[in-house]
């Protein structure tokens, strides 16, 4: 996640409070969805640190967590290819672990 | 139909540790002084093995064959000349710069312009450049240089460790115009220059026969009022005595140079022109751009080097091979960015359109650059990761059974080996390889794509590519 787009994910849980926020991640890669739900909950964790004591505390969930939040003609039509090359399963349960250490009393799953 | 073809191709490595240092230091790195100890020698460079893939001692292919880290497991033997390309230490560079210059903005110290001079003039490409052959008489001292350096913001030039010149500004106040900008600018016009002058030399095309050249690069060139106004590319064609050329500039950031080929391959088929060149220097914002992260994983600095390319289109010969202008894929504006609707308009429609199936390409070519560079940032295998989701789009499309995946990447996919120069890996490194392998009948065609991040300049949040089918001529 570059700087730009960590300062705009801070204005806007500034505006509209991360209790109306959650953050979608797209990474193909597990290691990246990690470092992004890390980013989002925490503060930035990457070498590069323009907000260091930012607390963003937003949730981060991966797209193919919301699978079934989605008309599933328009899941399938973005995301069907990506779904054979995806590692979902391990997307979804270390996207989950940071959820869980970063909200541990809110997060059920 | 007559397509345009692929006539010649050259590339073009230049090693510039004391750039790379320049461009940690005005980036305020605390590393100077550990990038400087983590420098290679210009042997290691030569031996490296995406190296020698790049400039064609070594198919890119037979990369998987050498174990990873390719840095720890240099050839034996590596030569600077390759059959496709040659790579160039910084001294020569510097030399180069400085005969690109017409501005007198470039100030090496006397001693140091004679023996470059002396050694560029029995280069068999370089020593053709009128800026070597007849040298401005501009050198300087080295009180000169340093006067210009400490109270002139002249930016100096290091070669082996000493400040052998300078850079100036080239105007008092236009922002645009700093040394560090004329630096960036002369850096990708010089290297663009070597190139094509290589392909010159290498195709035994003349000078005076070049029509029209596009420039594809990365940068900007202007001042305050018209900050990216160009022309790089004509500027190349009068430094390369192509007296008879004009040309202009095509950006589309990493896109750019498909996007190049394609105008290229237009304007031969439609019989404007016949020789057409696509050309494109390095950029020296993009040296040791990840050096940081090279250093705590105990690796070399691998962004030490500059990239540049060259390419002759020209109208059908009968046996090279050819740009099929009517299979192009697009990503357009309405497909949007999910990676699948992408897919299926970059690949999926030029190959249905002209009666392929995912697996006819011999080979696929996107996003190259080398992974041993981009790993350690937490990137992945880019150019693989591309491989993948053509494999899925032909599992998708029931041309592919899911248990071939990993067979069909291995057979179509391009293993990465530019350096992470922005447009120099995007597709373009492996169309010299794919013209050989064409010309020597051992692939029939190959797919080469190309892609850009056009949401880094904010003015959409769109990125783009665009791809080439290239194929043995029919007749």
């Amino acid at each position: 996640m570059d700087q730009e787009n960590q300062v705009q994910i801070q204005e806007l849980a500034q505006k509209y409070g991360c209790e109306e926020l959650i953050a979608v991640l797209g990474s193909a890669d597990p290691e990246m969805a990690v470092i992004a739900a890390e980013s989002v909950a925490g503060g930035n964790l990457m070498f590069i640190d323009p907000i260091p004591t930012a607390q963003l505390g937003l949730k981060a969930y991966h797209i193919v967590e919301l699978k079934e939040l989605i008309d599933h003609q328009v899941y399938l039509r973005h995301m069907e290819m990506m779904e054979m090359i995806l590692d979902i399963s391990r997307i979804i349960e270390e996207v989950s672990i940071v959820r869980k250490r970063f909200f541990p009393s809110e997060v059920s799953e | 139909m007559k397509y345009p073809v692929i006539k010649g191709t050259s590339y073009t490595l230049i090693q510039t540790p004391g750039l790379l240092l320049q461009q940690a230091t005005l980036k305020g790195s605390q590393l100077s002084h550990s990038i400087k100890d983590q420098l290679r020698s210009f042997d290691s460079v030569v031996r490296y093995p995406p190296n020698q893939a790049f400039i064609g001692n070594l198919l890119p292919e037979d990369l998987l064959n050498i174990p990873r880290p390719w840095y720890n497991n240099a050839l034996s033997e590596g030569k600077r000349q390759g059959k496709l390309g040659e790579i160039f230490p910084e001294d020569e560079f510097l030399g180069v710069l400085d005969a690109v210059d017409v501005y007198g903005l470039v100030c090496l110290e006397a001693g140091f312009k004679q023996s470059i001079l002396q050694k560029l003039r029995y280069h068999p490409a370089l020593c053709m450049l009128k800026g070597i052959k007849t040298a401005q008489n501009d050198s300087f001292s080295n009180e000169e240089v340093h006067e210009m350096i400490e109270t002139r913001e002249a930016l100096p030039l290091i070669f082996g460790g000493q400040i052998i010149g300078c850079v100036r500004k080239a105007t008092v106040s236009d922002s645009n115009l700093t040394a560090s900008r004329v630096l960036e600018n002369l850096t990708a016009k010089a290297s663009a220059v070597a190139a094509l002058q290589l392909l010159l030399s290498k195709t035994g095309l003349k000078p005076q026969d070049v029509d029209y050249i596009i420039e594809a690069s990365e940068e900007a060139c202007g001042d305050n009022r018209q900050k990216g106004g160009g022309s790089f590319a004509k500027s190349i064609a009068e430094a390369c005595s192509c007296s008879n050329a004009s040309g202009a500039d095509t950006r589309a950031f990493c896109a750019a140079p498909v996007h190049a080929l394609m105008q290229a391959a237009a304007l031969v088929q439609s019989g404007i022109f016949t020789n057409v060149i696509v050309v494109a220097g390095g950029c020296s914002a993009k040296l040791g751009l990840n050096a940081e992260i090279h250093l705590e994983h105990n690796m070399p600095v691998l962004e030490d080097i500059l990239g540049a390319f060259a390419f002759h289109i020209s109208k059908d010969d009968g046996i090279n091979p050819i740009i099929r202008t009517d299979l192009i894929g697009r990503m357009n504006v309405g497909c949007g960015d999910s990676p699948q609707q992408v897919y299926h308009s970059l690949i999926a429609e030029p190959l249905t359109k002209g009666g392929y199936r995912i697996v006819d390409m011999d080979r696929y070519a996107a996003e190259l650059v080398n992974p041993e560079i981009i790993e350690p940032t937490g990137c992945g295998d880019i150019a693989k990761r591309n491989y993948s989701m053509i494999a899925s789009l032909g599992i998708l499309r029931g041309e592919i059974d899911r248990s071939e995946i990993e067979e069909q990447i291995h057979r179509f996919g391009v293993p990465g080996f530019a350096p992470n120069q922005g447009h120099i890996p995007s597709g373009v490194p492996y169309i010299g390889p794919a013209r050989d392998l064409i010309l020597g009948n051992k692939v029939n065609q190959v797919m080469i794509i190309g892609k850009g991040s056009l949401f880094l300049g904010k003015l959409t949040r769109l990125y783009d590519a665009l791809s080439l089918i290239i194929q043995r001529n029919p007749k």
